[in-house]
């Protein structure tokens, strides 16, 4: 009797899913031809124009519009800097550095770590205007002065989430919660890849830590995951075994990856399942980037000056060390290059987190590279179709933090939601200008404010891509990267 | 005299639209069937519309109630509305009186008696889409039917043939007149379908002046002088799914442009009778004005260019082109406009020979970064819709340079890391659309570039960043 059991139940095991559905063509055929047609067999919107069903998957593709920008640099200061410091100067809130915070900006709302009554907290950094636009900017980024007229800084965005991995996947994914494509993933998924040898998304890491939403803020979600950010590290070896194995010749590699590729694409054709085409064309990547990753992310060759220029430390990880090879991605035509710098957390319960000490710090150590990359781009002639964007995943308050309703042995200032600053350089943005403005003391936006949504609609509008769509269709129906919001931000077009 | 209606009797209202169909349908039935059932083939249906005309006149009771109802709510115009109600509740009595004269019938059969049923049911029949008609004409418009009538049908009709209704473009700006020619044909493409004598959303009228300046139920539409004030820019402003927004949610919206235009209007005291001569014009505001007497205004000479329509490629002859190497496709999609690359490994010399086919199409061309020299520039004159090139660290010299000055459209143009000198770029000068140029590591000096700017001073030329060691110490110092 237990053979009969066991056989009984192999045959299930067998039985997937697949299995039936392949079996009832009849029976579910009207699920067939729902995911056929849609839910609306009128709609309109087209997801992508050139779907690359077969062969290359990273093959460049048509964009919606002519863009302005072919690629993006995409600086992400993990942890939030606080724009009270750098770009939204407040001289009312100077006035009230001490004084007990009044109820109304308490009543009703969430703080990560502020309990009962905070002091404010004002400025703690020098302002004056800078550039001919006359930004304010304060003196943590004397580098910065000079490309302050390329950038297009904005005081109003606002998030919905005011813990770190959460905010930090709605700024990469458009979600607070695990699982959507990072905007990277969307725009190569979108756009393609220009150069055959590199991946189209390539993510480098700095400050020691990665965010703390992990590798999530990379992923590729429900999309394939040839649309992964790829990690490259800036020191050791940039990409784990890019290197042969002893006793393994490049010859011999591409002979048993022919072979291989034979068997997958033997299974492609009976399952049909696009990740088999994925695995194929990641294969051949890997192949190509053995010669072509070790040339590019190889920053010793560059002229001193040029390593100057950016501060860069050879051999360390480093955010100057990963500005200088952004540099060198988007002029190999990489789609996305993501940079993440840790250690933006500045609650001032330490002095590596404190406003007056870490922060400082962290601001002369990006100050320099960001610079020098903008001016860098420029002299190439590519700041005008690589977009730029900088900024954390949230702000901080015009309190000061008083963690278990103590006060701090230093200066540190709460996960801040309703305004905070960001700037957009290069790729169609418009140079030299200002959007939005906060009250007296920056605590929230009261005019053209900017939601999270907004800010990637227009990135992908740069990029020559309508967010409403760019969409993929997954378990039923259409996602997009700005869900169901987000309005293209037209002032900061150039 | 303001009165309050309670949102039950507004809730039920609402319903007026959705029954009014059922009278007017089972009452021409009845009368359909009446009129057959007197030919002998048909005279079963005689025993039906009892009981149909019973439903149409049921139904055209609780019509009338509920459209009773819905007219509480006030947004229509008076004339109509009562015109509209008469008709509707005379439809009603009509039916009943039908009802009535029909059961007599079947008891007695009179001749004169069924006359008078006959007669009583034309009338009804006749009331009752007289009484649909100018209810039509409230929700839709009193022109609704007419607006796309055939000029012969209007001839025949006794009607004016209609007007070309054309974008009225201004020949002369200054002399435009603000109301008449700029604000009321927004006004009256946006606004007055439903704010106009029969049909006044809010008790507003935006039709004439006058009825602009008497404003509706929440007062005044707009404070002279103060656009942010203004009920009327002010709801304008408001997002989109915001109850009091206007145009409502579904509706056509106004532009941007026309928005700016409206605030500047009454901004500048919102004059019924002035000329743009006469108030104070903005910049953006000059710009969007602009566009009224020619929408390309603001557009370069290469916007428009691209924004022209170019014969397609066929799909063949692009897979041709593009297994000869080079990286060709669209600028966008539904776009005929193409971009090619050449890529790294290969040189721009042998390939853009393979180009000439689509030299029409292309209008951005990238051959940095590979072993192109001058020859390649020869092939370039060809390519005349050329609007970015792309040449940086190309072997590319100042001989190249003379077969490029013939690209009329040409905005950028990279000549970084050649060998092009002062010398040759003066023959750049007939670029008129050149916009940027950049010569980072090349033999152009600053007083080259000076003698190119003057003769192309919207020029924005890159010579790059030769000597970072005295920037750099020069921006420390700054900095302290």
């Amino acid at each position: 009797m237990k053979l009969f059991e066991e056989a009984q139940h192999r045959n299930a095991a067998y039985e997937t899913r697949r299995h039936f559905l392949k079996k009832c063509s009849s029976g579910l055929g009207s699920i067939a031809m729902g995911s056929l047609f849609g839910c609306n067999p009128f709609s309109t919107s087209e997801s992508k124009i050139v779907p690359p069903v077969v062969g290359n998957p990273l093959a460049p593709a048509t964009s919606h519009f002519a863009p302005k920008a072919k690629r993006v640099i995409y600086l992400h200061m993990a942890g939030a800097p606080s724009q009270l410091e750098l770009f939204d100067y407040k001289s009312e809130l100077a006035k009230l550095h001490g004084l007990d915070c009044p109820p109304s900006l308490l009543e009703g709302k969430r703080f990560a770590f502020i309990q009962g009554v905070p002091k404010m907290l004002g400025p703690q950094a020098k302002f004056a205007p800078r550039g001919q636009s006359g930004a304010m900017v304060s003196d943590l980024l004397p580098h910065f002065h000079e490309v302050v007229d390329e950038t297009a800084i904005i005081k109003t965005l606002h998030t919905d989430e005011f813990n770190h991995a959460p905010a930090q996947l709605l700024v990469q994914t458009g979600s607070s919660r695990l699982g959507r494509p990072s905007m990277g993933s969307w725009v190569t998924y979108g756009l393609g890849s220009e150069n055959d040898d590199l991946p189209g998304f390539i993510v480098l890491v700095s400050g020691g830590n990665t965010p703390s939403a992990g590798k999530s803020v990379w992923g590729s979600g429900f999309l394939p995951t040839i649309y992964q950010g790829v990690q490259c590290r800036s020191e050791g070896d940039p990409v784990l075994y890019v290197s042969n194995p002893e006793g393994m010749s490049r010859d011999l590699r591409r002979k048993s990856l022919d072979a291989i590729n034979q068997i997958n694409e033997k299974e492609y054709q009976e399952m049909g399942d696009p990740e088999t085409l994925t695995r194929i064309s990641q294969y051949e990547m890997a192949f190509r980037m053995q010669i072509s990753v070790p040339e590019i992310m190889d920053i010793s060759k560059e002229p001193e000056y040029i390593q100057k220029m950016y501060g860069i430390e050879p051999g360390k990880a480093s955010f100057a060390n990963n500005c200088l090879l952004a540099r060198r991605l988007s002029e190999r035509g990489v789609r996305f290059i993501q940079l993440y710098d840790w250690g933006w957390d500045t609650h001032g319960n330490s002095k590596s987190v404190a406003i007056e000490h870490g922060f400082r710090d962290k601001c002369k150590q990006i100050d320099q590279p960001i610079a020098a990359l903008i001016k860098d781009l420029k002299q190439r002639g590519l700041l005008d179709e690589t977009l730029i964007v900088w900024g954390g995943e949230f702000g901080r308050t015009p309190m000061q933090e008083n963690r278990n309703g103590r006060t701090m042995p230093f200066m540190g200032r709460d996960h801040h939601t309703e305004a905070f600053s960001m700037w957009m350089a290069g790729g169609g943005v418009k140079g030299g200008i200002t959007h939005g403005e906060t009250d007296e003391i920056g605590y929230y936006g009261i005019k053209d404010r900017v939601h999270i949504h907004d800010l990637q609609a227009t990135i992908l509008h740069l990029m020559g891509m309508d967010h409403e769509r760019l969409t993929y269709h997954f378990q039923g129906r259409d996602f997009r990267l700005t869900d169901v919001a987000g309005k293209v931000v037209k002032p900061l077009l150039a | 005299m303001e009165q309050t209606t309670s949102d039950l009797v507004l809730f039920f209202g609402r319903f007026h639209p959705i029954i009014l169909h059922l009278p007017i349908g089972f009452l021409l039935i009845a009368f359909v069937l009446e009129l057959m059932s007197r030919i002998k083939r048909f005279e079963a249906y005689k025993a039906a519309v009892g009981l149909i005309l019973f439903l149409g006149a049921v139904s055209a009771i609780v019509a009338a109630v509920l459209g009773y109802m819905l007219a509480q709510g006030g947004g229509y115009g008076d004339e109509l509305l009562s015109l509209h109600q008469w008709l509707g509740i005379a439809a009603a009595l009509t039916a009943i009186i039908s009802l009535v004269l029909n059961w007599m019938v079947s008891k007695n059969i009179s001749p004169t008696l069924d006359k008078v049923y006959v007669s009583t049911m034309s009338v009804m029949i006749i009331v009752l889409m007289a009484a649909g008609h100018y209810g039509g004409s409230l929700t839709h418009g009193s022109d609704y039917l007419t607006q796309y009538m055939p000029n012969p049908l209007r001839t025949l009709a006794g009607m004016e043939p209609k007007q070309e209704k054309k974008e009225v473009k201004i020949a002369s700006i200054p002399e435009a007149q603000i109301y008449h020619d700029i604000v009321f044909p927004i006004i009256d493409a946006r606004c007055v379908s439903c704010h106009n004598p029969d049909k006044r959303k809010g008790e507003l009228e935006m039709h004439t002046p006058e009825a602009l300046v008497k404003g509706g139920e929440s007062g005044e539409a707009f404070i002279a002088g103060n656009a942010a004030e203004s009920d009327m820019i002010k709801r304008l402003l408001l997002p989109e799914h915001h109850d009091e927004h206007m145009p409502p949610e579904g509706k056509s919206q106004l532009t941007e442009e026309q928005v700016a235009l409206l605030s500047w209007w009454v901004n500048e005291g919102a004059p019924f009778d002035k000329t743009v001569a006469q108030v104070n014009v903005s910049e953006e505001i000059q710009a969007v004005l602009n566009t009224l007497a020619d929408p390309n205004a603001n557009k370069s000479e290469v916007e428009i260019l691209l924004a022209t329509e170019v014969p397609e490629v066929d799909e063949q002859s692009l897979k041709q082109l593009q297994a000869s190497g080079v990286q060709l496709m669209p600028l966008a999609a539904e776009v005929n406009w193409l971009q090619a690359r050449i890529p790294l490994s290969k040189s721009g010399d042998s390939l853009i020979q393979a180009l000439q086919p689509v030299a029409e199409q292309l209008t951005w061309l990238d051959m940095g970064d590979t072993r192109t020299s001058d020859q390649a520039l020869a092939t370039v004159p060809k390519f005349s819709k050329l609007t970015r090139l792309h040449l940086e660290n190309t072997q590319v010299t100042d001989a190249g340079l003379q077969h490029i000055k013939d690209l009329p459209y040409l905005e950028y143009l990279n000549l970084y890391g050649t060998q092009v000198s002062d010398e040759g770029i003066q023959q750049l000068k007939s670029l008129k659309n050149l916009k940027k140029l950049y010569l980072w590591q090349t033999q152009a000096t600053e007083e080259g570039v000076a003698k190119l700017q003057e003769a192309l001073p919207q020029l924005e030329v890159n010579m790059g960043i030769n000597n970072w060691e005295s920037v750099n110490a020069d921006s420390t110092l700054a900095a302290k």
